[in-house]
């Protein structure tokens, strides 16, 4: 069973007491949209991982002395959508 | 309340009520003081600040905290006034891994704001904790929403290894009321024993 501690600084009172059952209901909701969020989380950095520049395009960029072609800008702009998007992006 | 300045006591001078008053009141809300401390001595899923005076212009919270959730990590929260509306909540913020910036958001999805995170069961070693300061200016204020901003730290790699983080991080609670309890609480499982927890008061001038 979790508990709780309450300080209660007006009256100098420290308590510990299980969660009553409203507690629990709260408890486990947050738990379970965090568990949410912690898995958009992992989605957002698998798309990151799959659309990330390999080395090739990423030193193509980075010496600015070749065009890039087609698919090499699509690559890069999905990628940076993506990085600012996060999991709302569809790809 | 803010500080009152003693008078210049000369020699045989009588010190009259109202002037110990003023030293009293000075002591209690007119100078920097914790309000709050505790030391688990065995988990637990909350530590709930209550009946917080509305004696002075602003609170600091320190954390020093493990959790015994079956993890590496897990994040430490913070509610107000005990809404538990998500929709009241959002953070953003930061924290170095390795060589990289992590940028972390959370937009009324969870029902407080993040601090940073903690060790907890998994983390390489069993003695490592996480260190948390939150500043909350002007929680008395009913004009403007409330936020909090907070700096941290901790590590969960092997001895000798890396897994240090630095966090910054900033929350707002969507509400204008004066704020009179605050609520830590892990993101999964319980703090662990030996976790610290203190309420500060920051007086006015």
């Amino acid at each position: 069973m979790a508990h709780k501690v309450t300080l209660d600084i007006e009256n100098g009172t420290a308590a510990r007491t299980p969660l009553d059952a409203q507690e629990e209901e709260v408890r486990a909701e947050h738990e379970a949209a965090y568990r949410e969020h912690l898995a958009a989380e992992e989605r957002r950095h698998a798309l990151l991982a799959r659309l990330r520049p390999d080395a090739d395009l990423a030193a193509k960029v980075a010496a600015h002395d070749e065009p890039l072609s087609d698919n090499e800008r699509d690559r890069l702009l999905r990628w940076l959508a993506a990085s600012a998007l996060g999991d709302t992006l569809e790809v | 309340m803010a500080w009152t300045t003693p008078p210049d006591f000369t020699a045989g001078a009588v010190v009259t009520e109202a002037q110990l008053d003023n030293l009293s009141a000075n002591l209690t809300s007119g100078v920097e003081r914790a309000l709050a401390d505790t030391v688990l001595a065995s988990p637990a899923a909350t530590v709930d600040f209550s009946s917080i005076p509305a004696t002075f212009r602003g609170l600091r919270v320190e954390i020093n905290a493990r959790s015994d959730n079956l993890s590496t990590t897990v994040d430490v929260m913070m509610r107000f006034n005990n809404v538990t509306s998500a929709t009241q909540y959002h953070t953003q913020g930061f924290y170095n891994w390795s060589s990289n910036i992590v940028f972390l958001e959370y937009a009324g999805s969870l029902s407080g704001i993040v601090l940073g995170a903690i060790p907890a069961a998994s983390a390489s070693q069993a003695n490592q904790f996480g260190a948390y300061v939150t500043a909350i200016p002007d929680y008395l204020g009913t004009t403007g929403l409330k936020t909090a901003v907070t700096v941290g730290s901790m590590r969960y790699g092997g001895a000798g290894a890396g897994g240090q983080r630095v966090y910054l991080m900033g929350g707002t609670w969507d509400n204008t009321a004066a704020v009179n309890r605050l609520t830590l609480f892990p993101s999964a499982g319980n703090f662990a024993t030996g976790s610290r927890f203190t309420l500060i008061g920051i007086p006015a001038i």
